[in-house]
């Protein structure tokens, strides 16, 4: 189905691809509308497309109306230590799944499969117990261990993929040399596979960041909430508020969708390793 | 072999103790009752699943679940493989055009979802203004009063978030497909449909399988949606089984009772996967005979 489609047909599939396009973009031209609207004009009847006084400033008022800065503060720290946890934890495990034999590395593999079905909902109640007898609630600790650990088999997996595609010979000039396995992980494997390292360990950092459900539980304290937990909160609290709301979720959105246009590439193939060749 | 054990370790400690430890735990905290604080109070055996199947709430909600992931799996499949057909054709802009698609990937559910509340405010979202200025419907519409207008809502805006990255897993798989296949359909004279259900839809196949298991993985298990929009509610009306356990725990405190809930989740997902993966691998293995003969 390369070239030899008909004019109609063709126009026919441009028409539905822009109108799927258009539903699927348009809550993003609602949020940049109504973030714009001064809140004098939020409740007006019909509401307009477009904001008739369009308010830049609610993008710096909305810092003293929502407590973004410490949201912004702990998201970071959360995804950051969520993504160096997952460096710390997945690369040595990767390199060792891809590299040596050793028995039981077949079940290694499968359980690290079998992991991906242990929603975090189903860890919820046993890992909040946990996280009280450990004085873990209300902490960022909490959320980094319970990111980290529930990424961990995702980012294994993939690195798995990276580390065993690396040719044989490379590793054998090495082990000729004497050079030891740290120094063969840090000095051939981590260079050698560094786009698909950033790529897994980037997505756990936009996972982290947008992580809702343990951020939403394990934190009542205000002032260690991320910003989804923050920003659900706020809604909650001073519900009409909305054109602060939405300019707050859309800095809260940028950071993470410039990410998302780094990575999406090699993520994709990561995500479909095995089903495409 | 020597010295794995250094480089596992890490991983290990951590999987071990924070997803491992808490499964297993919820396995002995579904057959005790365990009060909010976690202290267990008496050994019931089956009794927290005997509560819960004889609960004509859980009942609907697992029935809810399974309607709710149907749905979502479906028309995001179909919706996506059209999307990843069109996408992979050259066209001005297409770059541009698979860039805005990440846009409801990036978002946060969350934020989506208040995004989504927003829009379908009864007087002053957009929803109800587009639908009366498209001449749809005139009505004031409260899409989060009734449950037959919130849950079609909630299934929409599950799709809409799913479809992003469905077709771009799609798209990479399409552009998998060895070219010749096309080349050789063309001197045979297939065309358009034919090309797509003789050749594009098997090859597909296995980015297909993996793309439904992980959506059907994904959405039983989605909580920001039904729990930004609703609660669940009114009166449990828009409960899954993931709002129902959240309930369970962290508003009626019953912790024995919500740690059933989630062995519940865990078993209809472990036996999806295992007919989901016997299924496709067969199919593969059939299509290989195929060709063989």
């Amino acid at each position: 189905m390369v070239a030899q489609t008909s004019l109609v047909s063709r126009v026919t599939l441009y028409t539905l691809l822009v109108l799927v396009l258009g539903v699927m973009l348009f809550p993003f031209f609602e949020l940049g509308a109504t973030a714009l609207r001064p809140t004098a004009d939020l409740f007006s009847f019909p509401p307009p497309w477009l904001p008739t006084h369009p308010r830049l400033h609610n993008f710096v008022d909305v810092w003293r109306i929502i407590p973004l800065r410490s949201y912004f503060v702990n998201t970071v720290e959360i995804a950051g230590g969520t993504m160096l946890l997952n460096a710390v934890a997945a690369i040595p495990a990767a390199y060792a799944l891809a590299r040596f034999r050793f028995p039981g590395r077949q079940a290694v593999l499968y359980v690290v499969i079998a992991t991906q079905m242990f929603a975090p909902v189903v860890l919820l109640i046993a890992s909040f117990r946990l996280m009280s007898q450990l004085g873990l609630l209300n902490t960022l600790w909490g959320l980094i261990l319970m990111d980290a650990a529930t990424t961990v088999p995702f980012t294994v997996w993939m690195l798995t993929g990276y580390f065993a595609a690396i040719p044989r010979e490379i590793e054998e000039a090495a082990i000729l040399d004497r050079v030891g396995r740290w120094r063969r992980l840090f000095d051939l494997f981590i260079p050698l596979s560094m786009p698909g390292i950033v790529t897994a360990l980037v997505f756990t950092f936009i996972l982290a960041w947008n992580e809702f459900l343990f951020a939403v539980t394990f934190v009542t304290d205000d002032s260690k909430r991320p910003l989804t937990a923050g920003l659900y909160t706020f809604v909650g609290r001073f519900s009409t508020q909305w054109n602060y709301l939405m300019a707050g979720s859309a800095m809260a959105s940028i950071p993470v969708l410039l990410l998302f246009l780094v990575i999406q590439r090699r993520l994709i193939a990561g995500l479909t390793a095995g089903a495409v060749k | 072999m020597r010295g794995v054990a250094p480089f596992l370790a890490p991983a290990v400690v951590l999987v071990g103790m924070f997803m491992f430890y808490p499964i297993g735990m919820s396995v002995w905290m579904a057959l005790n009752k365990v009060d909010q604080f976690g202290h267990f109070s008496k050994f019931v055996g089956l009794g927290n699943f005997r509560d819960l199947f004889s609960n004509a709430d859980f009942r609907s909600s697992i029935y809810r679940t399974i309607i709710w992931t149907i749905a979502v799996v479906v028309v995001t499949t179909a919706i996506s493989l059209f999307l990843a057909v069109v996408l992979i054709r050259r066209f001005p802009f297409r770059a541009v055009a698979r860039s805005l698609l990440l846009l409801p990937w990036a978002t946060s559910l969350v934020i989506s979802t208040l995004l989504w509340q927003w829009i379908a405010n009864p007087d002053f979202g957009a929803l109800n203004h587009l639908l009366s200025s498209l001449g749809i419907s005139h009505a004031r519409i409260d899409w989060l009063a009734e449950p037959s207008h919130s849950f079609p809502l909630m299934i929409g805006i599950a799709i809409w978030a799913s479809i992003p990255p469905t077709t771009l897993m799609l798209v990479a798989g399409l552009q998998g497909i060895d070219a010749s296949l096309y080349e050789a359909g063309a001197l045979d004279g297939a065309k358009g449909w034919h090309t797509f259900f003789d050749i594009t839809l098997p090859q597909l196949r296995p980015v297909l399988a993996v793309t439904i298991l992980l959506n059907v993985i994904f959405v039983f298990n989605s909580f920001p949606i039904i729990w930004v929009l609703t609660q669940g509610g009114p009166a449990g009306q828009t409960d899954t089984l993931v709002t129902y356990l959240y309930k369970q725990g962290f508003q009626l405190y019953q912790m024995g009772s919500a740690a059933a809930v989630a062995i519940v989740i865990f078993g209809i997902l472990l036996v999806f996967s295992v007919v989901h993966t016997r299924l496709s691998w067969r199919g593969v293995l059939q299509q290989k005979d195929e060709r063989l003969w």
